[in-house]
């Protein structure tokens, strides 16, 4: 019994769940206590000693049929895995059940970053772009850029150093303004009091960095802008803070996974081979529709700042736009849009989509070279001074 | 441990004759987190009777509650324990105005059990009852990571170390549900230790069951219009679905108004006890609901009367 129990679990390991030695042993526990007698009790232990998310419980179930229905004569795996692929062909679930990567070498200059002292910190980020060679570099827009120019901007995109936007947490811990008693430190100094005056302690709170989102336009308007622009979403990730990245063009995809890859360029390649939205039409209204139902409960806690980054070309209902954007708006701390096209002079966003954007955000920015990218940088330090709605495009300064 | 939880079977009927309808999964479940003293793990929609698993749990195994609502920001103080400073300081001061007891002693005075305040988790652990309590986590994901990570560990051991007095280890570890909405993923290493158990929204027949059981007063056609109804809500592209909870709110809100049978009109008032949205209210007043009420009333044949 043990032993068929053992061989399930790594047999599952094999189809791609995370099954570990402790959870086999629970597993088998589980099926003691319970008694084989009925198969949908056998099933329900090894369930809910095994599977720990309910997106897993389908395809769980639906191996767990094919393997136990004849136990004597135990199907050779791969026949089994084929049944599977032919009865689930589109299914994009078995796409997350490939083996886990290796982690690739690590690299740049954020990962060593371990200084909290933050004058450095701010010295080191814009140091770098002064010693940049290429002054022109910096101001060319990158649909213009050769191969050269997109390998050297990407390294310096990798020497970014994103450090903005921290959350008064509710924890607190020891400090010294007078904003909060701290019963228990001014206990301790002062139990047995030399003096007659208490001395008192201080805590005050935690801040934390606030969890990003991002979410990129991909479709055929913005293919000049892609390749860099997912570069830069990179940046953003594996930092000590949650981040979320999102494509879209005709759907909504999520592709935060990929991005926990360190090595961009493996984390690219694999995410262009895995998503075919590449370069089609765009659906805005529909793209943030699809966040705000399935996502934005989910990842736009504790005071998310979300990033949309698109040329506002849209080719579906503008009311869609105008009351989803209107929803996200509300639902975020920070809604901020980066426009490509602001780059132009005499760009004016006049389009209906952007009209209809243009009330739901909090900052109105263009991304089409890196200047622009640094001083979003600087908008990003100072969110939380700059409050809300804090653009007019009438006053947009074109770098 | 008692006869009852020897089973499945009895597990199942037992939840039954306490008025908690429960499929066989769920029943399963609850027997491992019995039967193998590991906590049970539930996640599901709001309302669909995840805390009701603990309550009703309580009443059947004839032992008390002990609850602790989770939100961001929880830490040890507010879940395990916490001196009564401003008491300790008072009584320093009061032996001192009194002539000056020594050092050592008034030590031992102030960190003893009087001024210790005892929250859910030591209150679990650190129980003198015969019958272990249950342990309620209620919303693990409304707390932060570090919370869970600290809760890991309480949840290996069961047992808590208090600097001045020493290890307070459970003598009968309590029974520990723990529940979860999902607005967050709770870290895996946390739901490993558990018995982990999905709580879906219920059946057609199993929902007008619940509806039966909880609202008694009501009619059955209008019991089994009022769950087909809801059915048909959770199928449209809603913000939020309403749960069981909504359902038997809905359901008293009729009872309440002498509604013997479902109306536009009656449906159409009362949308307030089920969708808490504005957006989702428009999108099925008017022409909808019309639609949903005729619905309901040739789909509630589907359910078997009991």
């Amino acid at each position: 019994m043990e032993d068929s129990i053992t061989a399930f679990g790594r047999f599952l390991r094999q189809v791609g769940f995370e099954i570990g030695t402790g959870e086999i042993m629970n597993a088998i526990h589980a099926v003691e206590t319970v008694g084989v007698l009925r198969k949908d009790d056998f099933q329900s232990a090894l369930r809910s000693t095994l599977i720990t998310t309910n997106k897993k419980i389908e395809l769980f179930n639906e191996v767990f049929e094919l393997y136990w229905r004849n136990p004597d004569r135990i199907e050779n795996v791969a026949d089994i895995l084929r049944k599977l692929y032919e009865s689930r062909l589109a299914q994009a679930e078995l796409e997350q059940m490939t083996q886990p990567k290796t982690l690739k070498k690590m690299q740049s200059l954020r990962e060593v970053e371990g200084s909290n002292d933050e004058a450095t910190l701010d010295q080191v980020d814009y140091h770098l772009l002064m010693y940049s060679r290429d002054e022109v570099l910096r101001q060319k827009d990158f649909s213009a850029y050769t191969d050269d120019e997109i390998k050297e901007a990407k390294t310096i995109l990798d020497r970014f150093i994103w450090d903005f936007g921290n959350r008064l947490n509710r924890r607190m811990k020891s400090g010294k303004k007078a904003h909060r008693l701290n019963f228990k430190k001014t206990f301790r100094k002062n139990m047995f009091p030399d003096q007659d005056f208490v001395r008192l302690m201080w805590s005050e709170k935690k801040t934390k960095p606030r969890p990003i989102v991002m979410l990129c336009d991909v479709s055929a308007s913005m293919e000049n802008y892609t390749k860099i622009l997912l570069h830069f979403m990179h940046t953003f990730s594996g930092l000590n803070r949650r981040v979320e990245s999102f494509i879209f063009g005709t759907q909504l995809t999520r592709i935060t996974k990929y991005f926990k890859d360190r090595d961009v360029d493996s984390a690219i390649k694999e995410l262009s081979q895995n998503i075919k939205d590449w370069s089609g039409g765009t659906r805005i209204g529909e793209a943030i529709e699809s966040f705000n139902f399935h996502w934005a409960r989910r990842v736009l806690n504790q005071g998310a700042v979300v990033i949309i980054i698109s040329d506002g070309w849209d080719t579906g209902a503008t009311s869609l736009l105008s009351s989803e954007m209107e929803r996200l708006y509300k639902s975020c701390h920070r809604l901020i849009w980066l426009n490509p096209n602001l780059g132009f002079e005499g760009y004016q966003p006049l389009t209906q989509g952007i009209q209809a954007i243009l009330p739901n955000v909090d900052e109105f920015l263009p991304v089409h070279n890196l200047k622009s990218l640094i001083d979003l940088g600087k908008v990003l330090s100072d969110l939380d001074q700059r409050g809300r709605q804090n653009y007019s495009y009438k006053t947009m300064a074109v770098s | 441990m008692n006869k009852k939880t020897k089973s499945v079977d009895s597990i199942q009927s037992w939840l039954d004759e306490h008025d908690y309808i429960a499929d066989r999964s769920l029943a399963t479940s609850i027997f491992l987190n019995l039967n193998m003293e590991r906590p049970l793990f539930l996640e599901g929609e709001p309302g669909v009777g995840k805390t009701e698993v603990a309550k009703v749990l309580t009443q059947m195994l004839g032992t008390n509650l002990i609850r602790l609502q989770c939100y961001e920001g929880l830490d040890v103080h507010n879940a395990i324990y916490e001196w009564n400073y401003s008491r300790q300081i008072i009584e320093i001061k009061m032996l001192e105005a009194s002539g000056g007891a020594k050092k050592d002693d008034i030590s031992k005075e102030i960190f003893g059990p009087d001024f210790l305040i005892r929250r859910p988790l030591l209150q679990a652990i650190d129980h003198q009852s015969t019958i272990p309590p249950v342990l309620l986590i209620d919303e693990l994901d409304r707390a932060d990571e570090e919370f869970e990570a600290f809760l890991l560990e309480i949840l290996s051991d069961f047992q808590v170390t208090i600097p001045e007095i020493g290890t307070i280890t459970a003598e009968k570890k309590p029974t520990v549900i723990i529940t979860s909405n999902r607005t967050r993923e709770v870290h895996d290493a946390l739901k490993r230790r558990c018995i982990y158990h999905w709580i879906p929204y219920p059946q057609l027949q199993q929902e007008f069951e619940i509806v039966r059981r909880k609202q008694p007063e009501i009619n059955a056609s209008l019991g089994k219009q009022v769950v087909a109804f809801v059915h048909s809500l959770r199928e449209m592209d809603l913000y939020k679905m309403p749960g069981v909870a909504e359902t038997l709110d809905w359901s008293n809100a009729l009872v309440k108004l002498g509604t013997t049978s479902l109306s536009v009109e009656s449906a159409e008032d009362t949308l307030g006890t089920l969708l808490k949205y504005q957006d989702d209210i428009e999108k099925v007043r008017g022409e909808t609901v019309n639609g949903l009420v005729q619905r309901a009333i040739t789909d509630a044949d589907l359910i078997a009367a009991t």
